[in-house]
């Protein structure tokens, strides 16, 4: 099922084959990341604080993993490249752990590199600039005192780089993260595989019909879906029973969506 | 058979089912005794969502047990002042005996099941009333400088396009008197309700859901005064 040697053949001859094409998607991210900095340069310094530069690196990462993880198998959609890369020499289980690998391992450290790329010098100029700005208002008001009007000081602590974990609030807020990207991974992953033709608009399409009978069973059923999507970080006392399902659910879905990629795959192979 | 299309659709059928069916059970409540001898007014101090009832019987207050909630009570000579802060999911309900007649809430609902004399509400939020009453005031204290009202300038202080509403939800009326300057007086069930007095400013309004006729909504111009409140008793 795993045979070393072969599985580092097959990562080889993937990153040799694919390298290409995740670096033009790395740039692109990193581009767009440009893009943003430059439009939030002139919004304020407060856009680049600590809390914002959590927000902006969590929604790109939530944007783009799926994005990544449907890209994996881009060449399944084309009958030609499908064939040979079904015919490459490993096994379906060796072809899954490297997009696993590849995916869920990989992808983050390359978009946290890339986003520290151009979040890091945006974070050290609106530092010293906010840090500059305090120190002309402290001066400016030190020659014209005017009651109730005295500036704030500086606050280094509300500049900081980020860091991925900083704004944690524990191992819940870990776990949330964790599952959410793979359950997206897993979906986006299955998509790509599942839908021979146009499957990245299938499964974007896919997502928003689940999204949407959510939406519609809930009012149906006056159900509060937020109950079970807000589980790790609730203070709502549940019921033994959904203690017990909810947590359950979070860790199948992502789990059986990753087992589904490794059977579409086989089907795949079997199908070709 | 392909097994992975059915994995799938059995994992998200169960994740639909489970979102769509959940529901919260009834959460845990603290109920907190309040001594409320003597006291006139009562204050709460929440951003949350805040009931209070009037009724005979005990007075207390109740809220959700949390352990980010925190809800502190003192005496304040004939005033008792609340202050809390309530995990988002449910609202302190408070119960006062009819001697309480005036209430500064932030926001929140008041009403009673009783036939009470006079009730002042105070609040610079969205506040309602249901219930029969003899008079009831209502005084929103927002800042009117945040508003532009006093020639002024806040910038981002500005809450012009929040403004806060004022509701009398339902309940026999003798005589309601509202003053805001911007706030939408809101009259669900204007027919029960005897006279009403708005002063309401420019940038204000009153809204009617039913009624048969307007004639006993008197919207008041700044500085003019309305008769003075009869003192009859309420119908039995």
């Amino acid at each position: 099922m795993l045979d070393r040697n072969r599985f580092l053949r097959l990562a080889r001859a993937q990153f040799a084959e694919q390298w290409r094409g995740w670096a033009w998607f790395l740039a692109g991210v990193l581009l767009l990341g440009v893009v943003v900095a430059i439009f939030l340069a002139f919004s304020g310094l407060d856009k680049f604080r600590t809390d914002s530069q959590e927000g902006f690196y969590y929604v790109g990462l939530y944007l783009f993993s799926p994005i990544f993880a449907g890209r994996f198998f881009l060449d399944m959609s084309n009958r030609a490249s499908a064939l040979l890369s079904l015919m490459r020499p490993a096994s379906v289980f060796e072809k899954w752990l490297l997009a696993v690998l590849v995916v869920t391992v990989l992808w983050p450290l390359a978009y946290t590199l890339v986003f520290y790329v151009v979040d890091a010098p945006c974070a050290a100029i609106a530092y010293a600039q906010a840090k500059q700005v305090a120190a002309q208002a402290a001066l400016e008001y030190a020659k014209n005192p005017i009651p109730g009007d005295k500036p704030e000081a500086f606050r280094p602590e509300l500049y900081q780089l980020f860091v991925p974990w900083g704004g944690w609030d524990g191992w819940r807020d870990a776990v949330q993260i964790g599952l959410w990207l793979l359950f997206a991974q897993g979906f986006a992953m299955f998509g790509s595989l599942y839908f021979r033709s146009v499957p990245f608009i299938k499964t974007l399409f896919s997502a928003l019909l689940i999204v949407l009978v959510v939406a519609l069973g809930a009012a149906m059923f006056d159900g509060n879906p937020e109950l079970f999507l807000g589980y790790w970080d609730r203070t709502r006392p549940l019921a033994d029973w959904q203690d017990l399902l909810y947590p359950a659910l979070w860790f199948l879905a992502p789990a059986a969506f990753w087992l589904a990629c490794y059977l579409g795959l086989r089907e795949r192979e079997i199908t070709a | 058979m392909k097994f992975a299309p059915v994995l799938v659709a059995g994992t998200l059928g169960s994740l639909l089912l489970t979102m769509a069916l959940a529901k919260a059970p009834n959460p845990p409540t603290i109920a907190v005794p309040l001594d409320v001898t003597g006291v006139r007014t009562v204050e709460v101090r929440s951003h949350d969502q805040v009931e209070i009832t009037i009724a005979a019987g005990k007075a207390e207050m109740r809220y959700p047990d949390s352990t980010r909630t925190r809800v502190k009570s003192r005496r304040d000579g004939d005033r008792l002042v609340i202050n809390a802060d309530i995990d988002g999911w449910e609202a302190l309900r408070v119960s006062v005996p009819p001697e309480v007649h005036r209430f500064f809430v932030d926001e929140g609902s008041i009403g009673t099941k009783l036939k009470v004399t006079d009730v002042e509400i105070l609040s610079p939020g969205d506040v309602s009333w249901k219930g029969d009453a003899r008079l009831l005031v209502l005084r929103d204290t927002s800042d009117p400088g945040k508003h532009g009202n006093d020639g002024r300038q806040r910038g981002d202080d500005c809450g012009c396009n929040r403004h806060s509403t004022l509701t009398v939800e339902g309940g026999e009326i003798a005589e309601v008197r509202a003053y805001s300057p911007h706030a939408t007086l809101k009259l669900a069930d204007a027919d029960k309700l005897g006279v009403v007095y708005a002063w309401i400013g420019p940038k204000g309004n009153v809204s009617i859901d039913t009624a048969r006729n307007f004639h006993q909504v008197h919207v008041m111009a700044e500085g003019e005064e309305a008769p003075p409140v009869e003192a009859k008793p309420l119908a039995p």
